[in-house]
């Protein structure tokens, strides 16, 4: 408990320190901000779009394909913000070197490399998405009971500790071999189908998002729930433990990881 | 108890072997071949609290691997290693709680966020106290100057404004060991000289034990006592600077100017009897050379002002580059411990 307290604390330093760093340079920020906006824009019209020429696909409506969408956005948003830095992992980190600094400093290693940036950039991801899907929820009847809005921001939570779970692996891998990232990148592009119902896709694709990377656990199977749809029951139950065997298998990559770390030459 | 203690201390890399060319490049995605390097091979150190260590050799000798062993960064391949009672990357958090580190190359802060940010924030890392704290900074502002450089990015520093600012971060929780790689590099001579009586007063002050690497060999002699030496991932020396200096067989230089032009035949007719390199730089200036131990050297000098109008006599002394290289060149000389 009293660790758990002082590593808050410290995340709000390192917090505190990303917001003065970023706001030194002001413009930056907006340029980013605004590039990210419009890019999650685009995202929002190409599905509304698509959505209002193919009102149903495989049995599912216009709405509610949105609310996935939303949902997901959000989701990928919020893992964005807080885990952004985990893209850097295989680069600076490990081949070049940085891991040094973060080994000498009496903190847990993840917890360094994950903080020491923190992408407020990407907010906005995180509001069209839960926009999004608050506006289909409307669309769709669903009120927002207290009930569902803690099961949306319990969703938020879970899926966004599949993402970092993943890409926290996946990165991990460069301990072992050399290479910087692209195997995140061919995972990457997975995210983008984790958008839509997995159901429409074929068997073979769903259950590779379903078991072997589970990004639909992240938001399509809790949004299932959500939308009541018959099945869902045991996939959303599924999820909190979907989100614990991907972090045991990112914790003891990252624990066999750290040992075999090599430094970078000087 | 020593301080610092390792056994046949190693660390071995498996390396993959590049073959030259296109071809070469296609042959290896199907099959590679691997070499192990050996970049520390079988040492073993044992250090003293207070002591400030120069740990030196060439390039690619073993050095940052060695330091980066002591830190805890690395994980040793055989041997063993305690520092301070703990096994450094076993007991990771309570071993860096005692030790500072300098890289001279790159930067232990924060990037993009201002020195006085970095500093308060080691401070909630360390946990130091506050009072603490705050003595130490203005302690540290004081004797390296930081006041300017507080409020400015650690990205926007110049090296040598850097190197002070890492120098005092390194310091902050008051460790027991520090652990300096190349904290010289690249610096002028003023801020080689601050960095080099910072870290004299820090060892006699608070006791601090210094690991140094350098290629400055000024460096060594201004600051360390003890010299270990590694080439090739093996200690080959160990032990007392001046007993280095003096156990090694280099070539010392006396420049002797005269007033009068002298021919060679009669400077070698009155120095017949040392065993001397003779060499006439012009007719005026002679360089004779000779090993430190096999001349008498008073005598010499008094035969040579008895003898010639001496205008100026010159005495050089070996430079440590020269004991290194020579190190080299002979091998052991039967001191690694």
């Amino acid at each position: 408990m009293k660790r758990f307290f002082f590593y808050s604390q410290l995340y709000g330093a390192y917090l505190a320190n990303t917001v003065k760093s970023r706001m030194a340079y002001r413009a930056d920020f907006w340029v980013g901000f605004t590039a990210n906006l419009m890019i999650q824009l685009i995202g929002v019209l190409f599905i509304t779009s698509l959505t209002a020429r193919i009102p149903q696909i495989r049995g599912w409506g216009r709405h509610e394909i949105l609310f996935i969408f939303g949902i997901a956005q959000a989701v990928f948003g919020l893992f964005n913000v807080l885990f952004t830095n985990l893209f850097e992992l295989s680069g600076r980190y490990i081949l070049e070197g940085g891991f040094d600094r973060v080994l000498l400093r009496p903190l847990g290693s993840y917890f360094q490399v994950v903080t020491e940036r923190i992408d407020l950039e990407d907010l906005p991801g995180v509001l069209l998405g839960l926009l999004m899907a608050g506006y289909a929820a409307g669309k769709l009847h669903l009120d927002p009971t207290p009930g569902r809005v803690a099961l949306v921001a319990l969703a938020l939570a879970n899926g966004c500790a599949i993402y970092a779970a993943v890409f926290t692996a996946l990165a991990g891998l460069t301990f072992w071999f050399r290479d910087r990232g692209s195997i995140a990148s061919v995972v990457l592009m997975l995210e983008g189908f984790a958008r839509y119902p997995a159901t429409i896709f074929g068997k073979w694709l769903q259950s590779v998002l379903t078991w072997v990377v589970p990004f639909a656990f992240a938001a399509f199977y809790p949004s299932a729930w959500l939308l009541r749809k018959p099945g869902s029951g045991t996939m959303v139950v599924l999820a909190p433990l979907a989100a614990l065997a991907a972090a045991l298998v990112a914790a003891a990559v990252w624990r066999r990881g750290v040992r075999r770390y090599e430094s970078a030459g000087s | 108890m020593p301080i610092i203690e390792a056994h046949s201390l190693s660390k071995h890399f498996k390396r993959f072997r590049r073959r030259p060319g296109l071809v070469g490049a296609v042959k290896d995605l199907w099959h590679r071949t691997y070499e192990v390097v050996r970049a520390v091979d079988g040492i073993d150190l044992s250090v003293e609290r207070g002591e400030i260590i120069g740990y030196i050799g060439p390039n690619g000798a073993g050095k940052s691997t060695t330091i980066k062993m002591l830190t805890g960064i690395l994980v040793p391949t055989a041997g063993s290693l305690a520092v301070q009672g703990l096994v450094p990357h076993k007991d990771r958090y309570r071993h860096v709680r005692t030790i500072g580190v300098v890289f001279g190359q790159r930067t232990q802060l924060w990037w993009d966020i201002a020195v006085i940010e970095a500093f308060n924030l080691l401070q909630k890392i360390y946990e130091i106290p506050r009072d603490e704290y705050r003595q130490r900074l203005k302690k540290f502002n004081q004797v390296l100057g930081l006041e300017d450089l507080l409020n400015i990015p650690v990205r926007k520093l110049s090296l040598g404004q850097r190197m002070r600012c890492d120098l005092a971060a390194s310091l902050l929780h008051n460790p027991a060991i520090l652990f300096l790689d190349e904290p010289t590099i690249g610096l002028d001579v003023a801020v080689k000289a601050s960095i080099r009586d910072f870290i004299r007063e820090t060892n006699r002050q608070q006791g601090t034990t210094v690991i140094l690497t350098t290629h400055d060999l000024s460096d060594i002699e201004e600051l360390c006592s003890r010299v270990i030496m590694i080439d090739a991932g093996k200690l080959i020396y160990d032990g007392g600077l001046r007993e280095l200096k003096e156990r090694v067989d280099i070539p010392r230089r006396l420049l002797v100017e005269t007033i009068f032009p002298i021919n060679a035949s009669k400077m070698m007719l009155l120095l017949k009897d040392y065993r001397l390199g003779i060499t006439a730089l012009d007719p005026y200036r002679w360089e004779l050379s000779f090993s430190k131990g096999r001349v008498n050297l008073p005598q010499l000098m008094q035969l040579l002002l008895d003898t010639l109008e001496v205008r100026d006599l010159e005495l050089e002394e070996p430079a440590i580059e020269e004991i290194v290289r020579q190190i080299y060149d002979r091998g052991a000389p039967g001191d690694a411990r």
